[in-house]
């Protein structure tokens, strides 16, 4: 094969993942969209949810029996799913506990909407979790690899060249229940009561409350959502990509700037961030070395703010 | 500063105890993260930018300490020297690109900084970067046989960081942070460019955390880029203040006291049962200072202290006769002070002033009136800089401010008076006006002056040293205006500042105008309290949906129809004819 | 049915309202007028909850509602439109006046009261599926009011519907207040600024002037009554 060729065959090969990686990415940034666009709250701690998804998803899948029921080809898929339901609830007792002193009425009309407490609580409580999660699961590494992990389909010769393109099963399939998760959220946000609601206090929390509607649960079925979404996007992760209590820190960038490049204010547009992302990252990997992938996120982290900070999809944060 | 070298002679003397290796290193560590709080809050505690990044100058001032040597063969003692000035390099790079980001983007921005240069230098091949031995000259690459000396380096660098935050705050330079932090826009108005200000902040802040890390990288004699770059590194820096106290000289040094040593000793006892109990306990004290006591554990015992102070102040009497000035009454000298010309401001489509035009005469009060939403604050807003107009121009004194910056119009001579009053409560009525004052007068004792004469011309004489945290609402607002008249404006925007006060503090209020008045300073005044401004104003002018629907004499303006129909609607006018 | 009495409301050391005493009986129009800064949009905010009172009661069917929180208080039958409209942007117009309709009750006869919304405002069943921002002024204070409906209340309290509004927009919009009170029986409290719009649909009104009050009486009595134009005029 000529060396154009190849290139042509990197470049496919790259665009694929890309867009697989991209829609599990996209998944994860939906998340945190969510948590901000309802909030306004930066979740630092949200690469811990990231990382409890992981690690609730392994948990079911080998201790819980899940491995043994559904075998290991569905079983880490199905895993994925139930680690969202652990979250949620984790999610729910984080609000309670510590969040809903810094966010929702009591800060809506203070100067700076209480961003300082916010981030810093987030902070904090990213540091306990991760930490935590060190000290409970210790530090080896572990992945959920299926058999799908090490197999791919063959796509090609294609157009009569020699180019082939390898299709990883575990990750194409992965990014299809990404993508069904995510529809499956965007459904619940724009048709069910509980949904509009959301997006109500979301828009303007005083006339919410005007309504009869309680932004404070709003707030909390958000952050529970949020964290949920992000943590099942972390057992897809998990089936390709080994974790251990720190890989929150890999992927907050990653999600920042996602949701950042999709406009801090719509859901659908992280979603839209991710999957570019994931193209940046896999498409980097032609030119740069292995260490500097993230770098180049960053890269882009800085620019969007400097030159675009309301993204491409953007969508207006201010309040009513 | 006394406090200062009493405390660091303990300090010393108490450590020079110590004989065990580890808790002497421990101890050299306690100063360094004290330092690198220091230089945090420096920054962010004054100017109210929460940097998250801060481990980016840490490791940078490492690095290049480490790389100096192990290259070059550089000695630490000048090696310092450079991790200081890229230091503050650093920051002002850093600075340039985030400034212009507010609130979480900035936060954002600061947090890709040493996450992205933990990448890099794991790329370049940094991964472990081990400070040579040097066992011919030790004390020439600062290697001290005896630990203790580490100690001794580090409490000096960490003296003359607070030394230094010792002389901003009580200067121009930390007072101005401080305005910019509690209100941008009031301290524009006063005259402040925010920008130059915040950008030495950060160099500053760069050099000294540089330095401390620099430091740090000679005692451990490793350098990585996880324990450099790390997240618990700009975490380290913010807890260490946040704990012990925002904004405060003594806070990160007694946070760095209190948790440092804590971290080390989990880490040390259970760091091999119980791994990462160092951050769940930081995470821990982070969570529980922003949930029970978000300005930090000092200034919460100092408030706690405080109370009682105020408690015990007498009540102010305002004695309305005692101040007034005993000069003739001031005549309006006929001339043009202010000319606004067609101007027509507009927010995407909707035009929020059109084609406005009015004279400002020397020597007047002038009342600016009209119903909600008819363009009153946005007339203000424009005639301060805050607003640029699309089209039209202001003249101030023959020139042409039309698009001049608010400090820039500030400095022309044109004073504001703002709604929201945010003074800085732990400083007293004095230090709270003085600010205003710096950006004409280079001399410091004089702008106390200026700051003494406009208190006592506003009735405040008796609370010029009080604390701010005690006075009353209408105090407030006095005191408010005091800060905009130090500076002897030409010209004073009061923006509604007789809004909510009862009868007595309104007459007394408008006293005070009218004696500034009388000193040839002309006013234009936008009140909601017609009953207030008929009295007072000269003439007044109507805006009704962004247009002057009329400009007068009070008498004429409210009993013409048009302003009638504005305020009361045409219904009422329309019977009010029969 | 709603019974101020003697509220007052204090914030940062200032008196919004002061021993304001003001009742709307079942079935009634009563109008709030006064200038700006009299405290008309503290009142509403002290009703629903959303501002704390220093004093006094607020009183309502009977019941204390210092009781109540104020996202509760929606389902007593007190409907607030807000000033400056206050709809949800992102939101359609079917969406936005369906959150108003967030009891039992109100979702149980939703269709219903979705007729009657659409009956009185047309322009709203045109943009069903417009999001409810990229509407004009007046298109929104009909939403606004729409959702207020939705609720199916006993009392609408309607805060300066006409601010910002073109003058046939603005009677537009209080023809259809009237025809709300006069259709359903629906008792009416508005605050205004214009006062002749507001006095001429009301049974009652009262006069604020900071947080004050300063007048009262029936319909007649104020339109006649030359102090108001001193109340807002200062001559």
């Amino acid at each position: 094969m000529s060396d154009s060729t190849i290139l042509i065959e990197n470049i496919l090969q790259s665009l694929y993942t890309g867009v697989i990686v991209g829609c599990i990415y996209g998944l994860m940034c939906v998340g945190l969209a969510l948590i901000f666009s309802v909030m306004r709250v930066i979740n630092f701690a949200q690469g811990e949810s990231l990382m409890l998804g992981m690690y609730a998803a392994f948990f079911c899948f080998a201790h819980l029996g899940i491995q043994a029921m559904f075998g290991s080809y569905v079983g880490p898929f199905i895993s994925a799913l139930l680690s969202g339901i652990f979250v949620f609830v984790f999610g729910i007792f984080i609000y309670e506990a510590l969040l809903k002193h810094v966010t929702g009425m009591r800060v809506v009309n203070t100067e700076g909407e209480g961003h300082y407490p916010q981030l810093t609580l987030t902070l904090g409580l990213s540091l306990v979790i991760a930490n935590g999660g060190l000290l409970l699961f210790g530090s080896a590494p572990l992945t959920m690899r299926t058999p799908l992990s090490s197999s791919a389909w063959e796509l090609g010769p294609l157009f009569g060249t020699d180019i082939m393109l390898f299709l990883n099963q575990g990750r194409t399939i992965a990014s299809v229940v990404a993508i069904a998760v995510a529809i499956g959220v965007s459904l619940f946000i724009s048709r069910s009561r509980m949904g509009t609601m959301m997006r109500a206090a979301a828009d303007n929390p005083q006339a919410a409350t005007y309504v009869g509607i309680h932004v404070g649960n709003s707030h909390r079925l958000a952050f529970a959502l949020g964290s949920a979404i992000t943590a099942v996007a972390g057992g897809l992760i998990a089936t390709y990509y080994p974790f251990q209590p720190y890989i929150g820190i890999e992927f907050v960038i990653i999600m920042y700037t996602g949701v950042l490049l999709g406009g801090m204010g719509s859901v659908y547009g992280a979603f839209l961030g991710g999957v570019t992302i994931g193209l940046v990252q896999q498409l980097s990997t032609l030119v740069l070395p292995h260490q500097l992938q993230n770098t180049a996120i960053f890269v882009v982290f800085l620019l969007i703010l400097l030159f675009r900070p309301q993204g491409l999809f953007g969508k207006s944060v201010d309040r009513v | 500063m006394a406090t200062i070298c009493v405390a660091s002679l303990i300090y010393l003397i108490l450590t020079w105890m110590i004989k065990d290796r580890y808790y002497q290193l421990m101890f050299t560590i306690v100063p360094i993260w004290a330092l690198v709080g220091v230089a945090w809050n420096i920054f962010s505690g004054y100017s109210g930018l929460l940097s998250f990044g801060h481990a980016a100058f840490f490791g940078i001032g490492a690095y290049t300490v480490a790389l100096l040597m192990v290259f070059f063969n550089i000695s630490p003692w000048f090696g310092l020297i450079a991790s200081g000035l890229v230091g503050a390099l650093s920051g002002v790079l850093i600075g340039w690109t985030t400034f212009r980001l507010r609130g979480h983007y900035f936060a954002l921005a600061m947090l890709a900084f040493p996450l992205a240069l933990l990448c890099i230098f794991d790329w370049l091949g940094f991964q472990e970067v081990t400070l040579p031995m040097k066992r011919e000259e030790p004390l020439l690459y600062m290697q001290f046989e005896d630990q203790r000396l580490y100690i001794v380096v580090a409490m000096v660098m960490l003296i003359s960081a607070l030394l230094i935050n010792l002389a901003l705050a009580k200067s121009r330079f930390g007072m101005a942070l401080l305005a910019i932090k509690q209100n941008e826009a009031a301290a524009m108005a006063s005259g402040i460019n925010p920008l130059p200000w915040k950008f030495a902040a950060i160099a500053i802040s760069g050099a000294f955390t540089a330095l401390a890390g620099g430091l740090y990288g000679v005692v451990l004699l490793i350098v990585t880029p996880s324990s450099v770059f790390g997240m618990l590194s700009s975490a380290q820096a913010l807890i260490v203040t946040l704990f012990g106290g925002i904004g405060t000289i003594a806070g990160p040094v007694i946070g760095a006291l209190v948790l440092i040593p804590l971290g080390e000793i989990l880490h040390a006892e259970l760091g091999d049962k119980l791994p990462g109990i160092q951050g769940v306990v930081f995470g821990a004290a982070i969570i529980t200072v922003v949930l029970s006591a978000p300005e930090g554990i000092w200034p919460w015992m100092r408030s706690k202290f405080q109370k009682k102070l105020v408690d015990e102040l007498p009540p102010l009497g305002l004695n309305t006769d005692s101040f007034l000035r005993s000069s003739a009454p001031a005549t309006a000298t006929g001339k043009v002070l202010m000319r606004v010309s067609d101007v027509t401001v507009r927010f995407g489509g909707l035009y929020a002033l059109k084609d406005v035009n009015f004279d400002v005469m020397e020597g007047e009060i002038l009342g600016i009136i009209g119903p909600n939403g008819a363009g009153k604050t946005t007339l203000f807003n424009m005639l301060n800089g805050f607003v640029v107009p699309v089209s039209g121009r202001k003249i101030f004194i023959g020139q042409d401010v039309t698009s001049f910056k608010t400090y820039d119009i500030c400095r022309a001579g044109i004073g504001r008076t703002f709604q929201i009053v945010r003074p800085f409560k732990q400083m007293s009525v004095l230090d709270n006006v003085v600010i205003s004052t710096f950006f004409m007068q280079p001399d410091t004792d004089k702008a106390y002056v200026m700051a003494q004469d406009a208190i006592e011309l506003v009735g405040l004489g008796s609370r010029l040293n009080t604390v701010v945290a005690g006075l009353t609402t209408v105090e407030l607002r006095l005191m408010e205006l005091a800060r905009a008249l130090a500076p002897a404006p030409r010209l004073l925007l009061l923006d509604e500042i007789l809004a909510g006060l009862g009868s007595s503090e309104t007459e007394h209020v408008l006293k005070v105008i009218e004696s500034i008045r009388q000193t040839g300073v002309t006013i234009v005044i936008i009140e909601h309290t017609m009953h207030a401004m008929v009295r007072l104003a000269d003439r007044m002018i109507v805006l009704d949906h962004g247009l002057v629907c009329a400009q007068g004499l009070p008498q004429d303006v409210t009993n013409n129809p048009l302003v009638i129909e504005a305020y009361l609607g045409k219904k009422w006018s329309a019977r009010a004819q029969h | 049915m709603l019974n101020i009495k003697g509220v007052s409301v204090y914030y940062e050391g200032l008196c919004a309202l002061n021993n304001v005493h003001i009742k709307v009986d079942s079935g009634e129009f009563v109008a709030v007028v006064g200038p700006n800064g009299a405290g008309k949009t503290t009142l509403f905010k002290a009703i629903s909850g959303v501002v704390p009172i220093t004093s006094g009661q607020v009183i309502y069917n009977g019941q204390d509602l210092s009781k109540l929180q104020a996202h509760e208080r929606a389902s007593l039958g007190i409907a607030h439109v807000p000033e400056g409209r206050q709809v949800f942007p992102s939101l359609s117009v079917v969406e936005n006046l369906q959150t108003g309709a967030q009891s039992k009750q109100a979702r149980d006869a939703w269709p219903q009261t979705l007729a009657f919304i659409h009956a009185l405002f047309p322009r709203l069943a045109e943009r069903s599926e417009q999001a409810a921002g990229t509407l004009s002024g007046g298109e929104q204070q009909m939403v606004a009011i729409g959702r207020g409906l939705a609720s199916m209340p006993q009392l609408l309290m309607l805060d300066e519907p006409s601010m910002g509004l073109a003058p046939a927009v603005a009677d537009l919009i209080f023809e259809c207040i009237q025809r709300i009170h006069k259709e359903q029986g629906i008792s009416v409290l508005l605050v205004e600024q214009r006062v002749g719009e507001a006095l001429e649909s009301c049974d009652r009104g009262y006069v604020l002037e900071s947080g004050h009050l300063v007048m009262s009486g029936t319909h007649q009595e104020l339109m006649q009554d030359s102090r108001i134009k001193k109340s807002y005029l200062g001559l």
